[in-house]
């Protein structure tokens, strides 16, 4: 549990300063009644915090051998063999000594070997037989004190053996096969200043109070969280993710759009994404034969497949126009044209067709709209083509505006969206002239288009009643939003990848 | 627009005047010719729509001339009188009823301006021809032909010759099925008694217009004498394209000649005279219209720049218009020609004070309040396009017939064919691709549909929606409840009427149809384990979709037509 960990090092740094801040986790184990591997995690933990430091070591380590273990407990054979001499009043053949000191005969060798190494007995040949000559027990030899101790401390580290001045003889053990040598790593620990600093600072108690996770309404109503302790949280742990409920960073983009666009006093106006001919192109002087017309370059619909033309007035202005110019000054298209072409639905191909309708219902200026929507052209969907995109379109119509103006707007329209340098260059749309095309300066991707515009030809604004003159713009606003926004591909900009729109900056 | 390519040492000797590139790069995104690269000394532009007089390197230097100030009032094309004639039968009537012609001699071809005149054929094809619909040029070597030429119709069995490029004599209908511009181009004859032919004195196939030339009367490096023909219906659009091929032409020192026409049983007319027209225009109108104060004067001496001879009348201008520049319709295309030779980036703009209120569309208003309803609820905004298919918005939706949709003649791709008539289906088809995106899922969408209306003046009507859908491992019909309950009370409705809905698209029992001011406006449930299966979803769906426009038709009003 996250908690006890918490605690437990709290002990462990209380426990370093009292102990100066040294010891071997083998102590702190010890000592503190924990298990060594989750203690190890708990120092580990405390030294990424920078408040302990450990190092490790290696010692060597000597255990008894099963047989060691034996003769700690019965004695060493020869200890045994002379003792038994001893009972047997001080001279005693082999094998009595070996019966009396209920040793096995192959032991016999070994014992006789080590007595007279250690100069307790004698040993003579009398009559082939051997005869065991000792007359008082010797007192304890450092060997087996030694397995004395190992028994009863299960073992010894090099060490406490030095210390003990025993090394030699854990040595002499070993070679016995009665000891074995290990090596086992060690750690050990030290408080750091941090550690020391925060040592001081704890308070260990043990907990006098029931503790509780859950802060319940009954703890509250009846005042009983006052008798309890809650259990602690480790507040660093990770929490699960939110996924807070979001707009979609395009369209957020296009209502900062609208909103610098009403700022700068436009009104907003809609229109339908299903458009006649007529309003789409007819209006806008584009002839009949005009290659934007062809099905290359506009939707034509199936279903339904005629609307209806707004006035027979207007329509019949439009298409004198066309024809020779109608009282427009111009020499038009000369051709025959046909209300039936006019009356055909397509798929709205440009924002502009809004503009007009708009023009054609305000007789009277100023006239300062806007129309942002989706626009529609025969493309398949691509990494930079889309059939489907959003256009913003406006007009500006008053008397004594010009091109100046149209070219005015521009600076400021762009400055307001983050682009200071801009630049015009001449352009063609079949509904105005002069037209103008407009970049803006990019930090990376240098000079960028991002708008046409120009003054409404007289040919598109006097069938509609409008003697003024008007200034119209549109700007592909989902390229703008890819320029503003770093994106390299359209579709991103309807993307259906839920993450990419969870993460996505607002 | 259409794009050309130029040689950049071409261009610079027929101007006369070597500018460094990045230079001349400058200058010709000023008058109309976007560069879009350069590479290896070729410049490829972009030409404004409304231009094919730019359309050859030879057009685009004469233009640059002048914005230069190297040349005044355009260049003056002597105009001889051909003795080469053109008779014209009854015949091409109800085929392709008018011809324009030139001659055009003493040319000295070199590999670049033969490309060029190559070029500049092939881009007038594409556009002031349309696609040779509308107009088709043909360019011979006269030397081979023996005037007077007969344009004429024969019966396609009457027509055999050696088409261009061909080794061998073709029949007509042979060039139509195995020629590559008879492929291209058969069906603009398809289905015609006759087709147009243009033969001279001998019998000699010139063409077979708007298809191929012959092989015979074509066009090499050698030709020094020219015989220019363009067929088609509307006699302007024939003298334009004629005049802008022979003024190429005579930009290289050669000479143009008028050729007589004559239509059998009619009038005699002179073609490729090259007269040019007059046209009046205020200076004042001008000046107004760019926001300029210039001296009549001083705009006369811009339009004689921009090749324009102008008189100077008053206070008014007369210029003459070069029969190559078909886009002077109307005066202010002459005040964009002033406003191009003041130069675009002289122009100084002039703040916008029009004494306006901006405001948005109601409707507008209300989508951002209700988008943020929805964010509030937790929901994630996604944005779908309106285009859609048939299959996804009606049969994988369980909905058999009896729902009419508008629908796309042209279509580009089968998963865009028809304009979506709901909204579920987009936010269904979103989830199917995060399936393996952390749950719980809460999506919404506020967007448009289109339906007909055979009495409206677009013979269809547009309705704002909002969708949302839920998916989890556990997802019901009260989750999705409680938000349209939410949404109803944050809108001020205080009541409506619930109404169990049999709907194919969700689990019987699971739907209902709320009622609020008097119309039903809310379709809810969970949706049916068959959408879900065939959509691959792993999770149940709750979903529901919103009609605002009937629900809020103040705040629509002004989405009508």
């Amino acid at each position: 549990m996250t908690w006890k960990i918490e605690e437990a090092s709290q002990r462990i740094l209380k426990f370093l300063a009292d102990r100066k801040g040294k010891a071997s986790l083998s102590e702190i184990c010890e000592k503190l009644k924990l298990d060594p591997s989750p203690a190890m995690r708990t120092l580990l933990t405390l030294q990424e915090q920078g408040l302990l430091k450990t190092f490790e070591k290696h010692e060597r380590f000597f255990k008894l051998t099963p047989e060691g273990e034996a003769y700690a407990s019965r004695g060493l054979p020869e200890r045994r063999l002379v003792e038994a001499a001893v009972r047997l009043g001080g001279t005693a053949s082999l094998e009595e000594s070996l019966k009396e000191a209920s040793l096995p005969r192959e032991a016999g060798n070994i014992a006789l070997g080590w007595i007279v190494r250690k100069g307790w007995g004698k040993i003579r040949r009398e009559k082939g037989k051997t005869l065991v000559e000792a007359f008082h027990t010797p007192a304890e030899g450092k060997d087996e004190t030694l397995l004395r101790l190992m028994a009863e401390k299960g073992g010894a580290d090099s060490q406490w053996l030095e210390a003990q001045g025993l090394l030699g003889t854990a040595l002499e053990l070993k070679r016995r096969n009665l000891v074995e040598e290990k090596v086992k790593r060690l750690r050990d620990v030290e408080l750091t200043e941090a550690g020391w600093r925060q040592a001081g600072e704890v308070r260990v108690e043990a907990p006098r109070k029931p503790v509780v996770t859950v802060l319940t309404g009954e703890l509250i109503r009846s005042g009983k969280w006052r008798e309890v302790e809650f259990r602690r949280y480790d507040v660093s742990a990770i929490p699960p993710t939110l996924h807070p409920g979001k707009k979609h960073f395009y369209l957020e983009f296009l209502e900062e759009v609208r909103d610098i666009l009403v700022a700068m006093g436009f009104e907003e106006v809609w229109g339908p994404y299903v458009e006649t001919e007529f309003w789409n192109f007819d209006v806008l002087f584009q002839p009949q034969d005009h290659p934007a017309r062809e099905i290359h370059d506009s939707y034509q619909l199936k279903y339904p497949r005629f609307g209806r033309l707004p006035s027979r007035s207007l329509a019949l202005k439009v298409g004198k126009t066309h024809k020779d110019g109608w009282k427009t000054g111009s020499k038009g298209w000369k051709y025959k044209w046909n209300p039936e072409v006019a009356r055909r639905l397509v798929m709205r191909s440009q924002t502009t067709a809004v503009s007009v309708r708009q023009l054609s219902a305000r007789q009277n200026p100023p006239v300062k709209v806007f129309c942002l929507s989706r626009v529609f052209r025969p493309d398949v969907l691509d990494a930079k083509h889309s059939m489907e995109f959003h256009q913003c379109d406006g007009i500006m119509g008053d008397w004594g505006l010009n091109l100046r103006h149209l070219l005015g707007f521009f600076k400021e329209f762009c400055r307001a969206l983050g682009f200071k340098e801009v630049k015009f260059r001449p352009g063609y749309f079949p509904f105005t002239e002069p037209s103008v095309e407009v970049f803006v300066k990019h930090p990376t991707l240098g000079w960028v288009e991002v708008a046409g515009s120009g003054v409404f030809r007289p040919e598109v604004t006097l069938p509609l009643g409008a003697r003024f003159p008007v200034l119209a713009w549109g700007a592909g606003i989902g390229r703008l939003a890819m320029v503003k926004l770093g994106i390299g591909d359209i579709r991103e900009l309807h993307t259906r990848n839920l993450e990419l729109l969870r993460e996505a900056e607002v | 627009m259409p794009t050309l390519t130029l040689e950049y040492e071409d261009l610079c000797s027929l101007l006369g005047v070597k500018i460094p590139l990045k230079k001349l790069e400058n200058l010709l995104g000023l008058i109309k010719c976007q560069v879009e690269k350069t590479e290896n000394g070729n410049i490829t532009v972009e030409v404004t729509a409304d231009r094919p007089d730019l359309l050859s390197v030879e057009g685009v230097a004469r233009t640059l001339r002048g914005f230069l100030g190297r040349q005044k009032g355009g260049p003056t094309y002597k105009i001889g009188e051909s003795k080469v004639k053109v008779k014209v039968s009854r015949k091409v009537k109800a085929v392709r009823p008018h011809i324009a012609c030139a001659v055009v001699s003493g040319v000295k071809f070199t590999s670049a301006s033969i490309a060029q005149l190559m070029q500049l054929q092939e881009k007038l094809h594409e556009t002031l021809c349309r696609r040779r619909r509308k107009a088709s040029i043909g360019v011979y070597d006269i030397d081979k032909v023996k005037p007077p030429i007969a344009y004429t119709a024969l019966k396609p069995e009457e027509i055999a010759f050696t088409p261009l490029e061909e080794a061998r004599q073709m029949s007509a209908s042979e060039i139509l099925s195995e020629n590559p511009k008879g492929v291209e181009y058969r069906h603009l004859l398809e289905g015609l008694p006759r087709y147009p032919l243009l033969v001279d004195s001998r019998g000699q196939v010139l063409s077979m217009p708007p298809i191929v030339n012959s092989e015979e009367t074509k066009v090499t490096l050698e030709t020094r004498n020219l015989f220019i023909d363009v067929t088609g219906f509307n006699p302007e659009v024939l003298e334009e394209a004629v005049s802008i091929i022979a003024s190429s032409l005579a930009e290289r020192k050669a000479r143009i000649e008028a050729v007589p026409v004559e239509y059998e049983g009619g009038k005699r007319l002179w073609t490729c005279t090259m007269k040019p027209r007059k046209m009046t225009v205020e200076a004042s109108a001008i000046n107004s219209l760019l926001g300029f104060n210039l001296p009549v004067r001083r705009l006369a001496e811009i339009l004689e720049r921009m090749g324009f001879q102008t008189k100077v009348k008053g206070g008014k201008l007369e210029a003459s218009i070069p029969a190559y520049r078909c886009d002077i319709l109307h005066p202010v295309d002459l005040a964009e020609d002033v406003a191009i030779g003041f130069n675009y980036d002289l122009i100084k703009p002039e703040p916008l004070k029009v004494p306006t209120t901006g405001k948005l569309l109601s409707s507008t208003k209300v989508r951002r309040k209700i988008r943020d309803l929805m964010a509030g609820f937790g929901f994630q905004e996604v944005a779908s396009y309106i285009l859609s298919s048939r299959e996804a918005q009606t049969v994988r939706m369980r909905l058999e017939g009896g729902v009419r949709l508008v629908e796309l003649a042209n279509p580009t791709s089968s998963e865009y064919t028809v304009i979506r008539c709901w909204v579920i289906p987009s936010l269904l088809e979103f989830l199917s691709r995060n399936i393996h995106v952390e749950y719980p899922q809460r999506v919404f969408e506020l967007g448009d549909v289109v339906l007909p209306d055979l009495k409206a003046e677009t013979a269809t009507k547009v309705e704002c929606r909002l969708a949302a859908a839920i998916t989890d491992f556990k997802v019901s019909y009260e989750d999705v409840q409680a938000a349209a309950y939410s949404l109803l009370r944050q809108l001020g409705f205080k009541d409506w009427k619930v109404k169990p809905a049999e709907h194919p698209s969700f689990i019987p029992g699971r739907a209902a149809l709320l009622e609020a001011n008097g119309v039903e406006t809310v379709l809810l449930g969970e949706i049916h384990p068959q959408i879900l299966e065939s959509l691959q979803l792993p999770n149940p769906v709750a979903a529901m979709e919103v009609n605002l426009t009937s629900l809020l038709p103040e705040a629509f009003q002004c989405e009508k037509v």
